[in-house]
């Protein structure tokens, strides 16, 4: 008896099963969500700028972006996800520069930027800052290194972590001017930000979201020592040098580009690039990023292609040159 | 104290030398054979190793209190009924379900798990294992979907079975 | 004063108010899934935000915020499962006190004391946001190391009958915070090779599979009648009411515990749960019955619920003011202020004055609507434990498995919490304290990291954290001193511990 009952039980579920898994008929590209994997934390800036660009993209798509948070692994999980993903256009990413750039050469990530994803849209990106408090003497970062030469190893300089963005910046002025900072490693950007403002530690890095640091700088409760771009920011009126201007080469933007597994289809890719194009143009999508404080830079095609590579090389260079060993 | 505890003592105790003398030389994977920093402190093994040392230390002080106090604690007492090893399948269940849950996809197997475990839990009537174990797992889904935008496991295999049937 | 009266007014609208509404709703409901965290719940739901004026969309995602630390307590008491990791304190009593039926006035006593530790918090948010985060400004890592050492000094007063148990459950505690990346060195240790904690280990799945699934594990050794016959207390439908003279003893309590959740709270960085054991330990401390704690204490969920609460008005301090969030859900509720034009730093008080009084005023409001949605919805909740047993604990189990999975749509943390869940068996079999273990990995992380870095900063001196002068006093030792005190009471009053 107890037995039929429990026969009868499952025989119920698997027909009503079968019957929720019968699918819906084909219709072109996109005809379902699309979901961008976000290899960082929910509520960082690649966060907001995804569900910024989720929240108009559905009008030139006709399919919603889905901001699906894969954080942990310093980017290995959500990255791994993406190349371990089918490449039929329904999963991308939102990369960030650290993940591709930095960390496979620190670590084994398990993916080879290069070859296995393919880059295809630029939303903008956030060049790293090198601020102090305007009380600290130091005017200018040339200031900051003559007193680091007199004084090695008494500036302190707060980073996001070793081996990170910001630790490999304080060692490229290390090796570049051939003066000594005192290195202080924090859990990501914002504590190292916080260290920096309640002045525990003398110098630190932002972009211009942190912390509201591009209304410091202006209103000048900051002062600004160098920019990690390549030309001047525009945000600031060009008025800050960057590292290049002074001699140490060191570039960190911070990236938000759009980046799919290698296999996609091309035209599926060049449908996603219109649209994000069209997006880009769109009144909403830019006032929301101007409230950030951030502006939109849209770039695709071959010069984004170049771009990713020379950050990778870039970063690459760097390691080899301090004898770095990967881990395994 | 009694005889689970002093087992449990020297199970941490060997536990803390295995942790010492293997995991700490084998677990800690640095990039530069020196530390950036100078002073032991800064080295990623001090901490492991100081809080380990410790962990024997009060797992021997166990093992010691078990034996001079000999009074004897019945910890069994309060869990009567069936034995431990009901526990056990529980646990199991749920580790197949999860395991099947990646290629099987939630929406296919939520079902069976929730009728097995009434049905072993003592639910007899049909008119509740039934019900429950569909309509609980589709309103799990639906919500995370509908408020979130969150999709559970579909299940690689159904994934690859439904595109098939798409074309 | 007229001009803010007047901004008040004008925001009061229907759909204001309907918009808080809906947002604590969203709240309470996301913090009794365990799994479920109000940083997801608000990052998914700030897009909503971005196309409603700011006194609509911002009072919105503070309701979630809010609503949700009072959320977390629920699953505490009814299935002994924290909906967040602030909730932690609160099982210890409200989980003792459903067994025993009465799980409606626990989760009242839950919502009493989180109504009016919100509240306290807001209050404070409102008129002294300023000088408040100009104080948590000093907290450099130092300052951060002394918290912590105070912190674990505390689990002294949560460890149970055992205080040898309690240690050791506290360095187990200590070993899997360890897990994951070394921030100071680079180097990655004991994370075996899987990727899934080589960040560290996730404090969700680590408090689904502890308290959840190891209290499926051991339901499932009751005897079939028991489990599929209703529950014995379930005659009484949940419990009785709280009585208000029941808050009224314990008001010195709630005002204590938001004092410290509202102080701990400002604090960027430090989080509700470290706020909640310090305020459940000193509201030990100093009660008349601490013997009743762990066993059932109002005055224990009182003291745990009024404090994470208070939190939640307390982390918009440095995150209004210097744009620091004070948590993971401030950090993207500060995205959504900035959504909305509205920049944190000195300059939003003074350029979008009447928004921001607006905004206050609806946070303030939000209060009593939490309190009689809970209300409301108490009656509710409390039924679940009529059910019975042998249908609620699977649905229960497929509730950890999803919460698992959401917390980071990966399936390696529903792995992850299992094994948490047979190890959490197994010390509940034992009679291992899962309190302390819970507390030291929360703490671990931190208390070393700021560790190493206040030695690198006074290079190698240790004297550094009973010396140091932030703004002139001597906050780390001061709070060194008090660790100190704290445990030589522990020891001289140790005798407490080994009778039961």
């Amino acid at each position: 008896m107890f037995k039929n009952k429990v026969v009868v039980c499952l025989g119920l579920i698997v027909v009503a099963v079968l019957f929720m898994l019968v699918g819906q008929a084909n219709a072109k590209y996109p005809n379902r969500p699309i979901k961008v994997i976000l290899a960082t934390g929910a509520g960082g800036s690649h966060d907001m700028h995804c569900r910024a660009v989720a929240s108009v993209i559905h009008e030139y798509l006709g399919q919603p972006f889905l901001c699906t948070v894969r954080g942990g692994g310093g980017g290995k999980i959500g990255m791994t996800a993406l190349k371990r993903s089918k490449p039929d256009g329904y999963t991308i990413a939102l990369g960030s520069g650290s993940h591709f750039a930095i960390a496979p050469h620190a670590r084994n990530m398990g993916f080879d930027p290069k070859t296995d994803f393919i880059p295809f849209f630029q939303v903008n990106y956030a060049p790293f800052l090198l601020v102090v408090r305007k009380e600290k003497p130091w005017k200018n970062l040339q200031d900051l290194l003559d007193d680091a030469k007199k004084r090695p190893g008494k500036i302190s300089i707060s980073s996001n972590g070793a081996w990170g963005s910001s630790h490999l910046g304080i060692l490229q002025m290390m090796r570049a001017k051939n003066v000594k900072f005192k290195h202080v490693p924090f859990r990501g950007g914002g504590k190292a930000w916080q260290a920096m403002w309640g002045g525990h530690v003398d110098a630190g890095w932002a972009n211009v979201t942190t912390g509201g640091t591009l209304s410091r700088v202006k209103r000048g409760q900051l002062t600004l020592l160098a920019t990690a771009s390549e030309e001047r920011m525009k945000e600031f009126g060009k008025k800050y040098p960057t590292f290049r201007e002074l001699g140490v080469d060191y570039i960190y933007k911070s990236w938000r580009v759009f980046i799919a597994p290698k296999g996609m289809p091309n035209d599926r890719i060049e449908v996603l690039k219109a649209a994000l194009h069209k997006a880009a143009k769109s009144k909403t999508l830019k006032k929301l990023i101007k409230k950030f404080g951030e502006s939109l830079s849209p770039l695709s095609g071959p010069a984004l292609k170049k771009a990713y590579d020379n950050e990778i090389d870039f970063y690459g260079r760097l390691f080899k040159k301090m004898g770095y060993k990967k881990k395994k | 104290m009694n005889r689970k505890d002093f087992i449990v003592g020297v199970l941490f105790f060997i536990f803390s030398l295995i942790y010492f003398f293997y995991f700490i030389p084998t677990q800690i994977i640095s990039s530069f054979s020196e530390s950036e920093f100078a002073g032991r402190i800064f080295r990623p093994e001090t901490f492991p190793q100081l809080t380990i040392s410790i962990f024997g230390f009060v797992s021997l002080l166990l093992v010691g209190d078990t034996l001079v106090n000999r009074v004897e604690i019945d910890t069994t007492s309060s869990t009567s009924g069936r034995p431990f090893y009901q526990a056990i399948i529980v646990f199991l269940a749920a580790t197949v379900y999860v395991y099947l849950l990646e290629w099987l996809g939630f929406h296919l197997i939520s079902p069976f798990l929730l009728a097995f475990l009434m049905i072993f839990y003592g639910t007899r009537n049909w008119r509740i294992v039934v019900p429950v174990s569909l309509l609980v797992p589709i309103s799990i889904e639906r919500f995370f979907w509908l408020s979130f935008k969150v999709m559970l496991p579909e299940g690689e295999l159904v994934s690859q079975l439904v595109s098939y049937i798409r074309g | 004063m007229e001009q803010v009266f007047d901004a008040i007014w004008q925001v009061l609208t229907l759909k204001a108010l309907g918009m808080v509404t809906l947002g604590v709703f969203a709240g309470i409901t996301v913090g009794a899934i365990p799994g479920l965290t109000s940083v997801m719940a608000i990052a998914v739901l700030v897009p909503f935000s971005f196309f409603m004026t700011p006194i609509n969309g911002i009072p919105f995602l503070l309701g979630i915020h809010k609503g949700a630390l009072f959320g977390g307590s629920i699953p505490a008491i009814l299935i002994n499962t924290p909906g967040t990791a602030a909730a932690a304190a609160t099982t210890l009593d409200g989980y003792p006190l459903a067994r025993k039926g009465e799980a409606r006035s626990a989760i009242q006593m839950a919502l009493y004391s989180s109504t009016l530790g919100d509240t306290f918090s807001d209050i404070v948010l409102i008129l002294a946001a300023f000088p408040l985060a100009a104080v948590a400004l000093l907290f450099g890592p130092t300052e951060f190391f002394a918290l912590m050492v105070l912190g674990l000094t505390i689990i002294s007063a949560v460890t149970g009958s055992s205080v040898l148990k309690g240690l050791l459950s506290m360095l187990l505690g200590i070993l899997i915070g360890l897990v994951g990346q070394d921030i100071i060195s680079g180097s990655e240790r004991f994370t075996f090779g899987i990727a899934n904690v080589s960040d560290g280990i996730g404090i969700v799945p680590m408090l689904i599979g502890l308290f959840a699934i190891s209290e499926v594990l051991i339901q499932s050794e009751k005897k079939i009648v028991e489990l599929s016959n209703p529950p014995e207390s379930s005659h009484l439908k949940g419990g009785r009411s709280l009585k208000w003279i029941e808050l009224f003893q314990v008001k010195w309590t709630i005002l204590r515990s938001s004092c410290i959740g509202t102080a701990i709270g400002a604090i960027p960085g430090t989080g509700a749960a470290i706020a909640t054991f310090i305020s459940y330990a000193l509201a030990k401390r100093s009660s008349k019955h601490p013997e009743e704690y762990g066993k059932g204490s109002y005055e224990g969920v009182a003291a745990a619920e009024a404090s994470n609460s208070a939190v939640a008005g307390a982390d918009l301090i440095p995150t209004l003011t210097f744009g620091i969030p004070g948590s993971a859900s401030a950090a993207i509720l500060m995205g959504a202020f900035m959504a909305q034009g509205l920049r944190p730093g000195p300059e939003l008080f003074e350029e979008q004055a009447s928004t921001m009084y607006g905004i206050f005023a609806l946070l303030l409001i939000g209060n009593p609507i939490m309190f009689l949605q809970g209300k409301l919805l108490t009656g509710l909740f409390a039924r679940l434990v009529t059910i019975r047993k042998s249908v609620l604990v699977p649905i229960i189990l497929l509730l950890c498995v999803v919460g698992g999975f959401i917390y980071q749509n990966n399936i390696e943390d529903v792995k992850l919490a299992l094994f948490f869940g047979i190890c959490g068996y197994g010390f509940r079999k034992l009679r291992f304290p899962l309190a302390p273990l819970v507390i030291a990995f929360i703490l671990t992380e931190t208390a070393e990291e700021s560790m190493k870095q206040a030695l690198l900063l006074s290079d190698g001196d240790y004297l550094v954290f009973f010396t140091k002068l932030a703004g002139g006093f001597p906050v780390s030792g001061f709070l060194m001193l008090l660790s100190i005190f704290l445990l030589g009471m522990a020891i001289w009053k140790k005798p407490w511990a080994e009778t039961e």
